[in-house]
């Protein structure tokens, strides 16, 4: 018959509208699971990212799917005949001839293609493109997000943080062993403190553990310090004395000092026990006697000979700055080479911090917060032992610029409260009210406050 | 064209042919006009009686009085030629009155027995006028006959003559002293029309043609045979499986324990339709399609006459009458609510 084409058509119409609501809802959960599995990837494992793109084939199974299971419970041709038949308003007419087949009666039904071609149902996707629509964009906003950058040495435990800072401390520890900065007492306190402290160096890394690793390492630093003064004094002084020639030019007491400066700086040299290696190895055998001697009487006797004083001064400068410079070093490996010239004094940076990135001020992580950033006032100086450069202040001024003798009394003179008044704004004198309080002096910045509260009540 | 051609076998699985379709629309049409010649401006209510008709199903007019009910009745015998009995309902009738009883009679040779003398109800057509005025017991003295198409009387069955339909009305008014009819009754009828008053011109006509309101001698329209094959053609009307499906979903939605049942059927009707009004609504919608001279049913034959099928055996709750729900206006409701195919076009389709 004719219309079985027909009938035909208007059935797969229906069929596939009914696969486009089934697929609508597949393709909208697989888009949105493909995003989120993008998603995913990219912010755990972005090394998986290319690979996962082949996840996107799966769209090819999941319409199979969808049509399989539209087709669970597809139309039928009877249903779809009898939409036909509606629609050309056969008044059942087709369905029965479908049923029936009647050549009579076939007759009866519409003959031209168009009125045919008119009833079949049109596409019109618009609930299909609402259904992908929100999934498809998130799939392609998945897609634009950046991949994870990975940090270099996150995987890093802390444990080995631990480790690697002990391990630090320890080296710095033996060093200044050697170097015999340390007191006994304190050099038992700091070891058994190293010692507690790699007992515990695979137990989780604790805050209080950060503060004993950062305490043992200022202690140290501030041992090294002090020697390094010491050193640098010593040397300033044997500078001096040799640029003073034959010491006219000082006094006795200047000569003193320098003199106690120097043998200050010696005697922490002879007390490290070892003036034949490093250090005492660049020393005349004559100054070697010398410090023998002087180790012996507990003072330092220099040549009367100006030039033998000289040349023994600047070989003695010359050791002494070898000795500073040593100890310059030894600190800056203390610090682990992280504040040179002693700019952050108190940073104690180990090896540990520096790759959890805590070397930057402000991310010293929660247990250190901004202790770790530069301290910087503006006015430091490089010299040693000196802090801030010296300022000139500006010069005071006297309230009364005057300075004229108003008169003469007999007897002591009245003093106004309100001008006596101290220009904070603390005051401690009598409270006063009215014309006392205006007349008083205020500072300028407090003027406007006072003249707001009495005015506030107009 | 014959009698013999009309009731020629139509193959089975096959359409009525056009012959016999127009054949159809021929008888059909002459009852319609002398229908239509006795009863003036109600052209809706005498294809409803037509239909009822050809369908072989029992008919209930319900309207106030002088509207012409019972005029309808009387002219639908006369064209018909059939045998037509009327019975007024009143509330001492007995069933014996209507079905007839076994009288004690002298055989001639000294015996007596019981001879059994017919009722009204032994005609082809009766009329069962104001039939709520009588009581249930004789009331129910129909239910027999009008299901069965027989009639018991002391054990003993009387078949009634063939075609049988009874043709009740009654008055919507002056309640007092009637007897509803039980929804059983109510069952076994396959149409219950409401008559409304007719129009301003119809009203004119009426008056200027008819003197004392006698309608027009009618005559025989249709021979006994060609009423069979009438019925024999209507039963051969196809019913696509779509409608056929379309029936039994409008059916099974007027109950009220369906999920897919409309929302107000579930709020306000409290018991459904029978399978008998499905099979009514079907034998119906033959009968309407082949008055439209077509070889099948379509869905708005079903719609035609499915308010006069199922408005009177639809029970309605108490609440649906404080809201100001009737039996028709739930039909009308409920058609629209029903589609014609059960399942709806997918929204990406436009059609």
């Amino acid at each position: 018959m004719t219309f079985d084409r027909w009938t035909r058509k208007y059935l797969h119409r229906l069929l596939f509208g009914q696969f486009l609501k089934t697929a609508a809802e597949w393709l909208g959960a697989f888009l949105l699971s493909f995003g989120t599995i993008v998603l995913l990837v990219k912010l755990t494992i972005p090394s998986m990212w290319p690979h996962v793109l082949w996840l996107g084939l799966a769209a090819i199974p999941v319409a199979i799917g969808a049509w399989k299971f539209s087709m669970r419970d597809a139309f039928t041709k009877g249903e779809s005949v009898a939409y036909l038949d509606q629609k050309l308003k056969a008044g059942g007419l087709l369905m029965s001839l479908s049923e029936a087949p009647d050549e009579e009666w076939a007759r009866k039904l519409p003959q031209m293609e168009s009125q045919w071609s008119q009833s079949l149902p049109k596409f019109y996707p618009v609930r299909f493109a609402k259904t992908v629509g929100i999934p498809l964009l998130f799939c392609i906003a998945c897609g634009f997000v950046p991949l994870r950058e990975i940090p270099l040495l996150e995987e890093l435990a802390q444990e080995s943080v631990a480790e690697a800072n002990v391990e630090d401390l320890k080296a710095i520890m033996e060093q200044l062993e050697e170097e015999q900065i340390l007191e006994e007492e304190e050099k038992e306190q700091i070891a058994q403190e190293i010692e507690q402290l790699l007992e515990e160096k695979n137990q989780p890394l604790t805050h209080e553990k950060w503060e004993t690793v950062d305490a043992l390492r200022q202690k140290m630093q501030m041992r090294i310090d002090q020697s390094t003064m010491s050193m640098a004094k010593a040397a300033s002084a044997a500078e001096t004395l040799s640029q003073a020639g034959d010491l006219d030019n000082l006094t006795e007491e200047q000569i003193k000092q320098l003199t106690e400066q120097l043998s200050s700086g010696l005697q922490r040299l002879s007390e490290k026990g070892n003036p034949g290696s490093k250090t005492a190895g660049t020393l005349s055998p004559e100054m070697q006697e010398r410090l023998k001697q002087m180790m012996a009487n507990g003072q330092l006797s220099l040549p009367k000979d100006p030039a033998e004083r000289q040349k023994l001064l600047n070989e003695l400068k010359e050791a002494l700055q070898q000795e500073s410079q040593r100890l310059v070093e030894l600190r800056q490996k203390c610090q682990n080479g992280q504040c040179p010239g002693g700019q952050c004094e108190g940073n104690q940076m180990g090896q540990g911090n520096k790759l959890a990135n805590g070397n930057k001020p402000g991310k010293g992580g929660v247990n250190r917060g901004r202790g770790d950033a530069d301290l910087n006032y503006g006015h430091e100086t490089d010299e040693q032992g000196i802090k801030f450069k010296e300022t000139v202040l500006p010069k005071g001024y006297l309230d009364d610029p005057s300075e004229e003798v108003l008169r003469v009394t007999f007897s002591p003179p009245e003093v106004d409260v309100a001008d006596s008044a101290p220009k904070s704004a603390a005051r401690k004198s009598d409270a006063s009210t009215g014309q006392a309080t205006w007349n008083r002096k205020l500072s300028p910045k407090h003027r406007g406050v006072v003249k707001e509260y009495f005015n506030s009540g107009e | 064209m014959s009698t013999s051609e009309t009731s020629s076998p139509t193959p089975s699985g096959s359409l009525l042919s056009e012959t016999q379709v127009s054949t159809a629309s021929e008888l059909i049409g002459k009852l319609r006009d002398g229908l239509g010649k006795a009863i003036l401006g109600q052209d809706e209510l005498l294809d409803q009686v037509v239909i009822c008709l050809l369908a072989r199903g029992h008919m209930l007019l319900e309207g106030l009085p002088g509207l012409g009910k019972t005029e309808l009745v009387k002219s639908l015998s006369t064209l018909l030629g059939l045998g037509f009995r009327r019975i007024q309902f009143t509330p001492d009738l007995l069933p014996s009155d209507i079905l007839g009883s076994p009288i004690l009679e002298d055989s001639g040779d000294g015996q007596r027995k019981l001879v059994f003398h017919k009722g009204p109800i032994f005609a082809n057509l009766v009329l069962a006028d104001e039939i709520n005025r009588a009581s249930p017991k004789t009331q129910a003295a129909l239910l027999e006959a009008m299901q069965e198409r027989r009639a018991t009387v002391m054990g003993d069955s009387h078949e009634l003559p063939k075609p049988f339909f009874v043709l009740a009305t009654q008055n919507p008014i002056e309640l007092e002293g009637t007897y509803p009819l039980p929804e059983a009754q109510l069952d076994r009828f396959t149409f219950k029309i409401d008559v409304y008053g007719v129009s301003p011109e119809t009203l004119q006509e009426i008056i200027t043609t008819r003197r004392a309101g006698e309608p027009p001698k009618l005559e025989t329209a249709l021979s006994a045979v060609q009423l069979e094959d009438l019925f024999h053609l209507t039963d051969k009307v196809h019913l696509p499986v779509a409608v056929s499906n379309y029936i039994a979903r409008l059916v099974t939605s007027t109950h009220p324990d369906r999920e897919t049942s409309p929302e107000h059927i579930r709020k306000f009707v409290k018991f459904g339709a029978s399978p008998r009004a499905a099979i009514a609504l079907a034998a119906t919608s033959r009968a309407s399609a082949l008055l439209n001279s077509k070889p099948n049913v379509g869905f708005e034959d079903v719609k035609r006459v499915a308010k006069s099928v199922l408005s009177h055996r639809i029970i309605l709750d108490y609440s649906a009458r404080l809201e100001g729900w009737t039996p028709p206006k739930v039909v009308e409701s409920l058609l629209e609510s029903v589609k014609e195919v059960g399942r709806e076009v997918p929204e990406d389709l436009s059609v």
